[in-house]
């Protein structure tokens, strides 16, 4: 582990009941100030398992270590770009890589900067772009996880935060 | 961004002569103090963290140019 990254570890930092919250109002704002859209709350649907072929992922590291991911389908993907570029037409399929990892950043770098404990002391990896919907993540690491689901124009946007221990 | 940060690119982009004097804004998700102070001091002429808006955009970018102008 890199030095300055060491440092950072030795205080991690546990989550607590309100980083659901922080994590709704993180998503929103990166949707709303990036693509001008309100997400709504889809109720009931964040007890199920994730499903969608496109998912995105942010690694963290440091008093918070885990694995940040959103996933929704291509299609919705596809309408995320499209209104990020501020496109009509159809979008090239790396723009949708792009895009995604680019949402999935910003995402995790807005709820870690609204953690006054993480914002200095937790680091971001490149994003990763999963397509297809035929895997299962499993963390070897037994820790906490956080789930959100909301709704882009009727469609499910699942957020999760996978934490280690 | 892939292979370095936008440290590393500003530290490399300094060392380029004819580089040298181009005003850059870094636009990051990382945008904890400790970040923005290591960026300004190797020669970032701004700092937005992102999301951001078009408006935060203009804000930062117009008077540098209007000092290259």
């Amino acid at each position: 582990m890199k030095p300055m990254l060491d440092a950072r570890a030795r205080n991690g930092v546990r989550p607590d009941s309100t980083w659901t919250g922080i994590m709704d109002c993180a998503v929103k704002e990166v949707f709303q100030i990036m693509l001008q859209t309100d997400l709504t709350s889809m109720p009931g649907s964040g007890d199920g398992a994730p499903v969608g072929d496109t998912t995105a992922m942010v690694g963290m590291a440091g008093a918070l270590c885990g694995v940040l991911t959103i996933r929704c389908t291509s299609h919705t993907a596809e309408s995320i770009t499209a209104r990020m570029l501020g496109s009509s037409g159809p979008v090239k399929p790396s723009d949708v890589t792009d895009a995604i990892a680019e949402i999935c950043n910003m995402v995790a770098g807005n709820f870690k900067g609204k953690i006054t404990a993480l914002a200095d002391r937790c680091m971001l990896s490149v994003p990763t772009v999963i397509r297809g919907d035929d895997y299962e993540m499993v963390s070897i690491a037994d820790g906490e996880q956080l789930s959100l689901c909301l709704a882009y124009g009727g469609s499910p946007v699942w957020i999760c935060l996978a934490m280690h221990n | 961004m892939p292979a370095m940060d936008g440290i590393e690119f500003l530290r490399q982009l300094s060392t380029i002569e004819t580089a040298k004097g181009t005003p850059v804004v870094m636009v990051t998700t990382e945008g904890s103090e400790s970040r923005v102070v290591e960026a300004l001091s190797i020669g970032a002429k701004g700092y937005i963290r992102k999301p951001f808006t078009p408006d935060q955009i203009k804000e930062r970018v117009t008077p540098l140019l209007e000092v290259l102008r």
